[in-house]
């Protein structure tokens, strides 16, 4: 079976995780841009992260059979400071024809502030003006309620969203249906204490289906592991869903939400209505 | 802590430091145990299954958990225990 990491952050990760990744039918995975752990002291760091994600990191992935892919954005924690943000905004458009840069991400909120709301919004439409798929963070912990449904009362009264066309990540059981509602697509996070268990995530299959679903280890240099998104195979699989719907959850759903980007390689192993059809 | 018998090592950190160490943790045991008697729930049979006295017996160990002060450990597993 082929797996499709739809969310991690390999500049922090070593070649050693793309060999495990590889190990365990990892085809393709996918890089939104994010704080480095630390504030960047200037526009040009970020230009150099860029060039990182969309040049450095494909070359090392390929020596693995690995497709990589990147998403461009000024991200949540750093967007406090607008006008290095709106510098770093300034030259992302050279950066959106590379060819492994799949949209606009990891956009979003950190800690709910209003100058983390403008920036997203300015990139919310960066995004739109350049037809590009948008890749969301939600906040951490007890800011993840209030953030997202601050940033789904901004995209519902947008005219120009195409909901399909945008994933909001690191969703949990109190997220979910108010962004599966409003016709997002919702990605969840396997992280060891501060977001889902692997269980939890099988959970939500089980209560919402396979629609618009995804999962993702979003490895970074924090506490996480690439190994978390195949502790999820194991789960599905252990519970006794059926192969098919396995291979939906990690690899088709993946191609279904990227492949709307030409160009995203990998092609589903079936058509999306035969996928989410309910037994 | 003062009503605690005290015979090994005295704790180097503060409650404080502890429990940012540990909250995280608790939290998310915490949680999995919320979303396991979910999936327990959501199966065809699962309004039977959580009526089972082991769910019952670990809905009394909550409950000791908020009055009993010292040993929550010790009583959860004498709670468990064969008598």
């Amino acid at each position: 079976m082929k797996i499709i990491e739809p969310h991690i952050h390999m500049i922090a990760r070593t070649t050693q995780d793309y060999e495990r990744m590889a190990r365990m039918h990892t085809v393709a995975c996918c890089e939104p841009a994010f704080w480095a752990g630390y504030d960047r002291t200037s526009a040009k760091a970020f230009h150099d992260y860029f060039t990182h994600i969309t040049e450095f990191e494909p070359t090392r992935a390929a020596q693995y059979g690995i497709d990589h892919y990147c998403w461009i954005c000024m991200n949540p924690k750093e967007a406090e400071n607008i006008e290095l943000s709106r510098e770093v905004i300034s030259f992302i458009p050279e950066f959106l024809d590379k060819p492994n840069v799949l949209g606009i991400g990891e956009i979003g909120l950190n800690m709910n502030t209003k100058n983390e709301m403008t920036i997203f919004e300015e990139q919310v439409e960066l995004a739109l003006s350049h037809d590009q798929l948008i890749w969301i963070h939600t906040p951490h912990l007890n800011d993840k309620l209030k953030g997202t449904k601050m940033m789904l009362d901004y995209l519902n009264g947008h005219k120009g969203i195409d909901p399909e066309k945008v994933t909001f990540d690191h969703s949990e059981e109190h997220t979910l249906k108010m962004i599966l509602d409003s016709g997002f697509w919702a990605s969840m996070t396997i992280y060891p204490m501060t977001k889902n268990s692997a269980s939890r995530v099988i959970d939500a299959v089980e209560v919402y289906g396979l629609e618009r679903l995804l999962a993702d280890a979003s490895g970074d240099w924090g506490p996480s592991d690439p190994g978390t998104l195949h502790d999820a195979v194991f789960e599905m699989k252990r519970r006794g869903h059926r192969e098919k719907d396995v291979e939906t959850l990690f690899y088709n759903n993946p191609c279904y939400f990227l492949g709307q980007c030409d160009k995203f390689k990998p092609e589903p192993l079936i058509k999306k209505q035969e996928a989410w059809a309910r037994l | 802590m003062e009503n605690i018998e005290r015979a090994g090592l005295t704790p180097p950190k503060k409650g404080k430091e502890i429990l940012d160490m540990y909250y995280l943790e608790a939290r998310s045991h915490l949680l999995e145990t919320a979303a396991i008697l979910d999936r327990i729930e959501r199966c065809d049979d699962g309004n039977k299954a959580v009526k089972d006295p082991r769910i019952k017996k670990l809905y009394e160990i909550c409950e000791m958990l908020t009055k009993e002060k010292t040993n929550r450990a010790e009583q959860f597993l004498k709670m468990l225990s064969i008598s």
